[in-house]
């Protein structure tokens, strides 16, 4: 293979001199031009060099591991472990690791020792021991690197550009909005494989290549105009005469000061190429220039660098970008905001991950992070080798929850033409099937039994026009039969006789409506403390939260101190996943509209939710009035109230919340919260898609009995689908199993990718304010999705600082309230569930005893 | 049980001979009978004899056994148990040294010689023989979907039925199925009531719930009884009580047996007292964590000290097959009731017995706090 040419008698200065060349300019050209894009871009079949061929002709897509048979593809991946073992995670190129391994014949030891020796590999080795290879100095640039040191080079260059720019008017092809917002998905990770030597670029395969280029041309984008060659090569050739004098004092890299010049050379040898609609070469070169020069002061802090240092540089990247903008490139900043904004995926997960740390406080996994990252790297190896063709990610539409910034959608859909569909690619087809609609959202409304949710609910639905007008004066009239009028806007979502009868609400009520930019789908949870394991159930499958409290005088008090549900459904949602809440100030109309009141309840809520793990910003407080209707879809007409309140109605307030990504391109997860007759054949589950994708047709396995089965349909709301994504809450009917043999709580996955099942594992998990402490042999009952089942804390590992996370006191005997822990648990049969850091859905558990939330937890460990 | 026949001496060895009247007098003498002990029963056999013509007949005989235990089963479903080991004493019928088994029966007598007749066990035959009848309680625990029928006697909770099934949430349009679903669950917990409950015996019936479900439950089941003109269930309506429970788990079973109406229905009971005394423990953790301690290393520590107040321990402590582990409980036990302390032996057949033995199987209450045990840190057999 040509991988495996001679590499270490390879004069690498030569190799160096088309390096560059190649990557910088991105193979997905030739896959995703549309029309309109076609003039701007480089036609690489037309030119006759020589040293672009390769880079398309030897891209391999197949999946080699595919192709294995099962013991093999297990022994590599076992190789593969024990070499990442040995080298780190990050070392080497999953693909060259699969040859190198497949060459070797699955023995771990020659593979290393191959790895070790291979000069292509050296670095990568050393690198890990926090050694520096010369020879690489120029080409150890990884992107956190470049981006960490993106703001100081480029505010320089930055405002020279933006002369030029403004002199020129040139506009960036559109293909750079494509390919800037693709890499988003990929992690910064990965970039430093690419960098090993010339070598690579021959035999590496499309999956690299792009993935390189990407960077590039991030990086293109960066500097974004690269209009007048000469001019800007010069400025660049300055600025790397500006840096690099005392790099090269200080790394005495002779190496380093020939690259240089031959970069230097090189640029000019670019001319050549360089005519007419291919001004991409010189942005091409320029960027590779620039990348250098930035790698070279970086070259120190190359593996000092620690991966939490991302979200820096990109902060100071959107910055600097809204500087470089011009009138003329208007497409650029939107696009460029998308891959600012979710770029590395490490950094992404990380926010996760510290959301997540608040509320299970001191729950930082610095070390999973990185696995996390590397973990998406791998599926996102899979898919990009599985799929014919790339596509954009969901997050690249995204409005990020994490970021609160949002890419504009007509930006998506231009994207979006230049897209091939695949349909084994999710991504694609998710954005296929969902591009165009609103995002969708699922809300969970929660408060203290009375509080007034289903009425301010059934209010809200009423006044969309959800509700049929016969139907509400029917409730209207039969309520007040039964002496409840007051209760007829609650009946809309509670319809069981039992639960009119008795005017709560008791398990999940569920209805759709739309707000301007969101479709949202409401779930109404009981409020009275009986019925929390509903509640729970419910808020499992939300993505944002509407906490209603009372108003009036008392009942506020009796909500939200001690034994009042207020405190333990926001308690639970936060540790169920649900970042963002608007709090509701329902019944104000009691006490005549009164800012004081409004302020005090909002101050008493502030502090707690804030304790609670809710970020300040993530929380609006709307006062209104369910009965009468104030301040639900419309503007308040009530004077008292106009008089002291500007803000949003609580409809604009729902529209306002930020839909979160969904996990497309994970394993198909989906857990089961009901169960239930349909009306053809079969029988329906109904529950939501954690992650990945299911069409109809597809075989999937129940777990944790390990049943297979067929889908047979698959509906929304009623509705059918052929295909639902991450995130929905989906019907399916299946075919092939008997009803009895799936219950609420099953996990349907993947087969190929199953969930593990254990009846034991290890969590973290924060206690709330507990009467009686927790020990050993603890009985609870587990909550975990939908599934309810009793386990026992079987053994106490160790008592952790609540805030730093760090190990307090091993083996302790109990556990007192507001602590937080590693505890062992045993559920008393097995039970499907995921490790947190690999499903975030799927790894939060909840624990309650005596009908009181005492802990909430994440799987950090699966004990078989 | 009654107790026929004691001849002890001294030295703490003699046999005792006892008749087994109820169920629950098996688990006694499960918790008696230990490996090593001789335990002599009749039991039935089947006698093969061959003819000089070579015919062979059989006939079964009722023969008197004696056999050193080895092995011990108990079923605590039907509350028999089955011993098995050498005989040692032959009769025309068994050879010496022949294994057998023999099932104990209820109102058969059996004599049980040990070498060593130790406290816990001499206050187990009194606990066993004590006349005081206390009030058998049936539980229905139960939410949505599930349910468990349970017989909770002085010292044994047996779950008798555990009804499990999927009950169809309530969603547009499918209301019907929800509450079908919801009267064939309560129908099914209907029947198991009426099978496993001998309402002649039971003095009364819990229905523990969250939420309305018990309420809807007791009103459908009276419904149905009056439908179907079920006389047993009519007659003993007032046999029946509504507790709330947080859930429909085994373990929710705790805080019915807390609740302050139950406890004045069935006071005597040792399920009730034992549940109070664990409640007890994890307040003292909770409030002065250096007065409560778990875990044998902790508690013999602080009963050097004669610190211990309250010591709670499993009874399936003392059924171990380590003589000399058990004799370490036994006096444990001994010198903490020399002591003044109060040690309660919990049943690990009920729910209260079931969580001492997660929490080591044994734990203690202290007079004053010891911190310095705090410190002396990490055991944890676990």
């Amino acid at each position: 293979m040509a991988r495996h040419r001679d590499i270490r008698n390879m004069d690498y200065e030569d190799e160096y001199d088309g390096y560059d060349d190649v990557y910088g300019h991105s193979v997905d050209d030739d896959y995703y031009i549309s029309p309109s894009n076609r003039q701007f871009i480089y036609n690489r079949e037309s030119s006759r060099d020589s040293r672009f061929e390769h880079t398309e002709d030897n891209i391999e897509e197949a999946d080699e591991i595919d192709e294995l048979t099962d013991t093999d593809k297990a022994k590599l991946l076992s190789c593969i472990d024990q070499i990442n073992d040995n080298l780190g995670h990050t070392a080497i190129p999953r693909n060259d690791l699969i040859d190198l391994i497949m060459k070797f014949n699955f023995n771990t030891e020659l593979v290393l020792n191959a790895i070790l020796e291979d000069p292509k590999y050296n670095k990568l080795g050393t690198l890990q021991k926090g050694k520096e290879n010369r020879q690489y100095l120029g080409k150890t640039c990884s992107t956190p690197n470049v981006a960490l040191k993106w703001p100081k080079n480029v505010k320089s260059i930055g405002s020279s550009i933006q002369n030029n720019t403004q002199n020129n008017g040139f506009i960036i092809p559109k293909l750079f909005l494509q390919n800037s917002s693709e890499s988003n998905n990929r992690t910064s990770f990965n970039i430093p494989n690419i960098f090993t030597s010339k070598e690579e670029k021959t035999i590496n395969n499309k999956l690299i290549n792009p993935k390189l280029d990407r960077t590039h041309q991030y990086n293109n984008v960066l500097n974004s105009q690269p209009n007048e060659y000469s001019s800007l090569s010069d400025l660049v050739n300055n600025h790397l005469k500006n840096i690099l004098p005392n790099n090269i004092e200080k790394n005495k890299d002779n190496s380093l000061s020939k690259k240089l010049k031959e970069m230097r050379l090189d640029d000019s040898k670019q001319i050549n190429y360089f005519n007419g609609n291919t001004e991409k070469y010189s942005q091409v070169d320029l960027s590779n220039a620039l990348n250098m020069s930035n790698s070279l002061p970086n070259v120190k802090k190359t593996h000092t660098n620690k991966p939490e240092k991302f979200e820096i540089p990109f902060i100071d990247c959107e910055i600097r970008n809204d500087n470089v903008l011009t009138p003329e490139i208007e497409i650029l900043p939107c696009t460029f905001l998308a891959p600012i904004v979710i770029e590395p995926q490490a950094a992404r997960n990380k926010v996760v991950a510290s959301t997540a740390t608040n509320i299970v406080k001191g729950f930082n996994v610095p070390q999973k992070e990185t696995e996390i990252s590397q973990r998406s790297i791998d599926t996102i190896h899979k898919d990009r080798l599985d799929g014919t063709s790339r596509s954009q990610s969901p997050a690249a539409r995204g409005n990020s929850p994490n970021s609160g910034r949002g890419t504009p959608l007509n930006d998506v859909d231009e994207t979006k033409a230049n897209r091939k569909e695949s349909k084994v690619n999710p991504e694609a087809q998710y954005e296929k099937e969902r591009g165009d609609c609103k995002d969708q959202l699922y809300m969970v409304v929660i408060g203290h039994v009375d509080a007034g949710k289903s009425t301010l609910m059934g209010r809200l639905l009423c006044d969309l026009g959800q509700v049929n007008k016969k139907i509400m004066h029917k409730y209207e009239q039969e309520s007040k039969k039964l002496g409840k009028q007051s209760f007829m806007y609650a009946w809309v979502l509670d319809e069981t006789g039992e639960e009119r009868n008795r005017g709560i609400t008791m398990d999940v009520g569920r209805y759709q409506f739309e707000t301007k930019t969101k479709n949202v789908t409401l779930l109404d949870a009981p409020g009275h403390k009986d019925f929390i394991p509903n509640m729970i159930s419910g808020a499992g499958q939300a993505d944002v939260g509407l906490l209603v409290v009372d108003a009036t005088r008392g009942e506020f008090e009796t909500g939200f101190d001690l034994g009042g549900q207020t405190r333990e459904h926001a308690l639970l949602v936060r540790s169920l996943g649900v970042s963002q809440l608007a709090v509701a100030i329902n019944k104000l109309d009691t006490v005549s509209w009164s800012k004081q009141r409004f302020d005090e309840i909002v101050q008493k809520l502030k502090t707690f939710l804030k304790q609670a793990g809710f970020k300040e910003n993530d929380v609006t407080f709307v006062p209104c009035s369910g009965l009468t209707g104030q301040n639900l879809v419309k503007a308040p007409t009530e004077n008292e109230l106009l008089e002291w309140y500007k803000g949003h109605c609580l409809l604009e307030v729902i529209d306002k919340f930020r839909a979160p990504i969904r996990p497309v391109v994970k394993p198909f997860r989906f857990s089961i919260n009901d169960v239930f007759k349909g009306t053809g054949s079969g029988f329906c589950v109904a529950g939501r898609v954690e992650t990945g994708v299911l069409n109809v047709g597809d075989k999937i396995l129940v777990y944790p009995n390990k049943d297979q089965t067929v889908v047979k349909s698959l509906a929304i709301e009623e509705s059918s689908r052929v295909v639902v994504f991450a995130g929905d809450q989906a019907i399916v009917t299946l075919s092939g199993i008997e009803m009895q043999n799936v219950s609420i709580g099953n996990i349907l996955c993947d087969p190929l990718n199953p969930v593990q099942v254990s009846n034991k594992f290890e969590a973290r998990i924060v206690i709330f304010n507990v009467t009686v402490p927790i020990t050993k042999g603890y009985s609870v009952v587990l909550h975990h999705q939908s599934l309810v089942e009793p386990a026992v804390i079987s053994k106490l590992t160790s008592q952790l600082n609540k805030s730093t996370g760090e190990v307090q006191k091993k083996h302790p005997r109990f556990l007192g309230k507001n602590s937080s822990a590693i505890v062992e648990i045993t559920v008393s049969k097995p039970i499907a569930l995921e490790v947190y850091c690999e499903c975030k859905e799927l790894g939060r558990i909840t624990l309650r005893v005596a009908g009181v939330t005492i802990a909430a937890g994440l799987i950090t460990r699966i004990i078989n | 049980m009654k107790l026929i026949q004691k001849d002890i001496d001294k030295w703490g060895e003699g046999n005792i001979t006892l008749m087994p009247e109820e169920p629950e007098d098996m688990w006694h003498a499960y918790n008696l009978i230990s490996e090593g002990d001789s335990v002599r029963s009749s039991t039935i056999r089947k006698v093969q004899s061959e003819s000089s013509t070579g015919s062979s007949t059989s006939n079964r005989v009722r023969t008197t056994l004696t056999i050193t235990v080895e092995n011990i089963d108990f079923d605590t479903q039907a509350c028999m148990l089955r011993l098995k080991g050498r005989n040692i004493e032959e009769n025309q019928y068994v050879k010496m040294g022949a294994y057998h088994t023999l099932d104990l029966e209820l109102n058969r007598k059996f004599c049980l010689r040990k070498h060593e007749w130790d406290s816990v066990s001499i206050e187990r035959v009194e606990l066993a023989c004590d006349p005081a009848k206390s009030a058998d309680v049936a539980a229905v625990i139960m939410q949505e979907g599930l349910a468990n029928v349970c017989l909770i006697t002085s010292s044994m909770t047996i779950v008798r039925a555990k009804i499990d099934v999927n009950i169809p949430r309530k969603r547009k349009g499918f209301v019907q199925q929800h509450e079908k679903g919801l009267s064939k669950f309560y129908d099914q917990v209907m029947q198991a009531i009426l099978r496993h409950i001998d309402f002649e015996v039971v003095k009364c019936i819990l229905i523990a719930s969250p939420g309305f479900v018990r309420d809807q439950f007791y009103e459908y089941m009276f419904q149905m009884a009056v439908k179907t003109d079920n006389k047993v269930l009519l007659d003993n309506k007032s046999k029946f009580m509504l507790i709330h429970a947080s859930s429909g788990f085994k373990h929710s079973l705790r805080e019915v047996l807390q609740d302050p109406a139950v406890i004045s229905k069935m006071s005597d009971t040792k399920a009730a007292g034992e549940v109070k005394a664990l409640e007890n423990f994890y307040t003292t953790l909770q409030c002065e964590p250096a007065k409560a301690f778990y875990g044998k290393k902790h508690v013999e520590a602080a009963n050097e000290s004669q610190a211990i107040e309250t010591l709670l321990i499993s009874d399936k402590l003392f059924r171990c097959n380590d003589v000399k582990l058990r004799k370490e409980y036994i006096s444990l036990v001994d010198s903490v009731r020399e002591a003044g302390g109060d040690v309660k032996i919990f049943s690990s057949m009920h729910i209260s017995g079931e969580q001492l033995e997660q929490l080591t199987g044994i734990a203690a209450i202290l007079r004053f706090p010891m911190p310095e045990l705090e410190d002396s840190d990490d055991e944890e057999e676990s």
